[in-house]
């Protein structure tokens, strides 16, 4: 009953995802580009739950659940990582 | 009449995305980006998939949604609190800055694990 609408929604997130993007392409640091992969991910699924529901499928809701998690693991093992290879680096640094 | 409410909330949600995402761009400082990409998530996102659960209402998705919801509005402050704290430990400073607290709470820890060690 509400699936006449999601054809103009979709063009609004491809804006919104392209405006992320060239965050993500020309952001100083690595954590404006981890925060923007963040959002991404999070439109991403948000495409996935309005795309299963418009074709009727659930399957592609299943999907959602498993691309949140793996996105979340992924962005916490980039924030741990960070701060490990700045200490190693200062390490070395001391050591030259 | 109820379809035209959920359209006018979709859109609602989406004029936040929009928001967020012309934020993440002209904001000057990390910190600021971070405010914007969370607003993303949850007055987008997670007010878009509430929107959802309760248009098909009670049916297989309605169940799946809301898990995502509810999983979404737990990760994703964490994540931006964990990418904060690690760009903060790695010397990324907000610009602009007036009065910095942490500066003196991390001396402080510092100085307390050398004396432990």
């Amino acid at each position: 009953m509400v699936i006449v609408m999601f054809e103009y929604l979709i063009y609004v997130f491809i804006v919104i995802m392209i405006l992320i993007l060239i965050r993500a392409a020309l952001g100083p640091s690595f954590a404006d580009r981890a925060v923007a992969l963040s959002a991404l991910g999070n439109i991403l699924v948000l495409i996935m739950v309005i795309y299963s529901i418009t074709i009727q499928n659930p399957m592609y809701l299943d999907i959602a659940i498993v691309f949140a998690m793996l996105s979340f693991a992924g962005l916490l093992a980039i924030a741990k990582y960070a701060v490990w290879h700045h200490e190693i680096k200062q390490e070395r640094g001391d050591k030259k | 009449m109820i379809d035209i409410l959920i359209q006018v909330l979709l859109y609602i949600s989406a004029a936040f995305m929009v928001l967020g995402a012309i934020g993440m761009l002209r904001f000057p400082d990390l910190y600021t980006r971070i405010h914007a990409a969370t607003m993303i998530t949850v007055g987008g996102v997670c007010f878009s998939l509430l929107i959802l659960a309760v248009t098909t209402f009670w049916n297989v998705y309605t169940v799946r949604i809301i898990i995502i919801t509810i999983f979404t509005l737990i990760t994703s402050p964490t994540i931006s609190h964990a990418l904060a704290n690690s760009a903060y430990k790695i010397d990324i400073k907000p610009k602009r800055i007036v009065k910095n607290e942490m500066s003196q709470r991390v001396l402080r820890a510092m100085q307390e694990e050398e004396e432990e060690l």
